[in-house]
């Protein structure tokens, strides 16, 4: 993986709970979608849910992030260690609710990241598009 | 009407004699039976005037007329000499409904009760010496190690203690009140105080699934956040928690109260003990000895034992302030360890109370131990106070105040058929080796084998927090234990810094210390990962490419 030795541990600690899940997981994997091809540090997915995920530990490449995420129109959920830099990323965010392939862009701690699963996969039927038939 | 006018002068002779304790030897006891028989003839009559008037004679000139002979004689005990250099024994087992030993400084209050600890130290499995001002206990470990047992040295700052621990077969729904009522006392909480404390702890065995079996217990460091993170309670109530609480924290420290499991209270009633609580804080010893004793009680009563002999003598030698009557006149609820002392005597624990002056001695202190000791006293109102506690006569005391010297006790034994005040002597203190604290610290090693399971509190290190310096790291020697930390860093990077303690084998406070200094070294780095609750800052440490340096070039250096 590219990032630092904390950023991998935080990838590794996020991929350990999608598996917990039963959900496939790549990291540093290629996303090629709508034309467009970008990579995400953690790409999930279960049948027909899928899910990119970025480990943020400064703010500074949070917006770039959310733009590749909705260029392709795929979910995204930003994972980062402390409060303080989720109130930065959510600052430059906006007060306005932002949306990434039909679903609202969370920024979430490690800790949390089981319980956002668990909703999600309760709250989203398993209809849509089939991300794994897309994926190269 | 008088019941003695219509007695005979021979059975006043006989009634008298029995007193003086003239008919003990073998021909006093067939003369006794001669008399119940009538057989009294003028030989017969004759020797039993003779031995009454000798010892009345006798009585009459003696330098201490005012006690009885002591018929103290059987029993393993040997309580001291009486004048005659006379053994006086009595039985370990009479020890176990409490005992109050007042005397002033230098009369020989700790020589007594070291001379006592070495005889009971071999006839019961636990032994408890609590020195609260001063370090003389632990003279006894060589003494002890003499006769092959091993007297373990607590000193202040190497207590691992969880107050909030459950102790052996007890209920946790059942001790969560007891410790409440405890810390309540301890900590002096106001009745509101006291409610909002019972309440928090209840949720915190819920939150830590202690009440569905779990045994890692949350720690008082957990109960002052949850106090101070629920906003919704009375916050005058929760005002009092917190202050109270903030100071036993901030003297005990991480070191003493931080594990999620500390030493089992009946783990520890196996062992000798000697407990230096010197140096802490009268709350702090407060919460330690009550912690101690309400664990082992609430354990023994669980575990159904009662009205057992005792089998862990504890001795609080100097517990002047631990007993104080101010102190439970001006407080909310009382003192805890008052009340506990008066419990414990059913579970088998033996109570030695040593006070320097009877003088604002709480009243129920005296109630409830049933054996008295009384040494040299400093003034007239002190030996009347502690004289009135074994029911001297004015004579008594008078005489007490004139001619105690060190070394000398008039003692009462609060059980057997003989409880009349005695005066008796105890041998001169034994030279003793002197225990170095380094040898004190070697003694833990006994303990060693105890589950303990330590918390590293970061925001509770008396040190302030240094920040990530992005100086050079400086090119300097490790120590062993920092060399040890920066190697387990280097090992298993990544991990809690709590996860460190074990792999480091070092202190969660050692831990406290060396982590800023290593961070300031540029030797690791810290990343903080916030919990998704209330809970603390998780920390993880993340070795950087001069750490990892430093360990090579130690271990060649060292040649590890």
């Amino acid at each position: 993986m590219r990032g630092d030795l904390f950023h991998n541990t935080l990838v590794k600690d996020a991929e350990a709970v999608f598996s917990g899940f039963g959900w496939q997981i790549d990291t540093e994997r290629m996303v090629c979608a709508k034309g467009v091809t970008t990579y995400f540090d953690l790409f999930a997915w279960t049948g027909s849910l899928a899910m990119a995920c970025e480990i943020e530990t400064t703010c500074r490449h949070a917006l770039d992030n959310l733009r590749k995420a909705q260029a392709i129109e795929i979910p995204l959920w930003i994972i980062v260690p402390t409060r303080r830099i989720r109130q930065q990323i959510q600052r430059l965010l906006g007060t306005e609710k932002i949306f990434s392939g039909g679903k609202p862009v969370k920024v979430i701690l490690p800790d949390e990241l089981k319980e956002y699963i668990e909703t999600y996969m309760k709250t989203n039927t398993l209809k849509g598009t089939d991300y794994e038939n897309q994926m190269e | 009407m008088n019941p003695d006018k219509n007695l005979s002068e021979l059975t006043k002779k006989v009634q008298m004699g029995l007193s003086l304790g003239v008919f003990k030897d073998r021909l006093g006891q067939k003369l006794l039976r001669f008399y119940h028989l009538g057989i009294l003839d003028p030989w017969t009559i004759g020797q039993i005037n003779t031995r009454v008037d000798k010892a009345l004679r006798r009585k009459a000139f003696q330098t201490e007329p005012v006690f009885q002979e002591a018929q103290l004689h059987s029993g393993k005990l040997i309580l001291g000499v009486d004048n005659k250099h006379k053994p006086l024994t009595t039985h370990l087992q009479y020890l176990n409904a409490g005992s109050l030993l007042v005397a002033n400084t230098g009369s020989g209050k700790t020589t007594l009760l070291t001379y006592y600890a070495q005889q009971i130290a071999q006839h019961v499995k636990g032994m408890w010496l609590v020195d609260l001002r001063k370090k003389e206990f632990r003279f006894l470990r060589p003494l002890f190690r003499q006769y092959g047992m091993d007297l373990v040295i607590v000193r202040s700052r190497s207590f691992k203690i969880n107050p909030l621990q459950v102790p052996l077969k007890v209920a946790p729904g059942e001790y969560a009140a007891t410790i409440a009522d405890v810390l309540a006392k301890v900590l002096n909480l106001p009745p509101r105080a006291s409610v909002l404390l019972s309440t928090t702890i209840i949720k915190l065995y819920q939150q830590y699934h202690v009440d569905t079996g779990s045994r890692k217990f949350p720690t008082l460091f957990h109960l002052f956040e949850a106090v101070r993170n629920d906003k919704t309670a009375n916050s005058q109530a929760r005002q009092a928690i917190l202050d109270n609480l903030e100071a036993i924290l901030i003297s005990l420290g991480p070191e003493v109260l931080g594990y999620y499991h500390g030493w089992d209270t009946n783990e520890l009633a196996k062992f000798k003990l000697a407990l230096e609580l010197t140096g802490l804080p009268e709350s702090g010893k407060d919460l330690l000895l009550n912690t101690l004793v309400a664990s082992e009680f609430t354990s023994r009563i669980a575990r159904g034992i009662s009205n057992k002999g005792m089998d862990l003598w504890m001795s609080l030698d100097e517990g002047q302030r631990l007993f104080s009557q101010h102190k439970e006149t001006s407080t909310y609820t009382g003192n805890s360890l008052t009340d506990l002392a008066g419990l414990v005597r059913g579970a088998g624990i033996g109570l030695f109370i040593s006070v320097l002056t009877p003088d604002d001695l709480s009243n129920r202190i005296p109630a409830i131990t049933s054996t008295k000791i009384m040494g040299r006293c400093g003034s007239i109102p002190e030996y009347m106070a502690a004289g009135r506690y074994m029911g001297l006569s004015s004579e008594q005391i008078t005489w007490c105040a004139h001619h105690m010297i060190p070394g000398t006790f008039v003692g009462q034994i609060g059980d057997g058929k003989w409880r009349y005040p005695f005066l008796f002597k105890i041998p001169a203190p034994q030279r003793m080796c002197p225990v170095s604290d380094q040898q004190a610290d070697q003694s833990l090693a006994a303990l060693s084998h105890l589950k303990v399971e330590p918390v590293e509190f970061v925001q509770w290190s008396a040190r302030p927090r240094i920040d990530v310096s992005s100086q050079q790291p400086q090119a300097s020697t490790l120590t062993d234990s920092e060399y040890r930390l920066l190697k387990a860093i280097v090992d298993h990077p990544m991990l809690s810094s709590s996860q460190y303690v074990k792999l480091a084998k070092i202190s969660p406070n050692t831990l406290s210390k060396l982590r800023p200094e290593l961070i300031q070294r540029g030797f690791i780095r810290e990343h903080e990962i916030d919990s998704g609750k209330r809970g603390r800052t998780k920390r993880m440490l993340e070795p950087l490419e001069a750490g990892i340096k430093a360990v090579q070039a130690h271990t060649q250096q060292e040649g590890i």
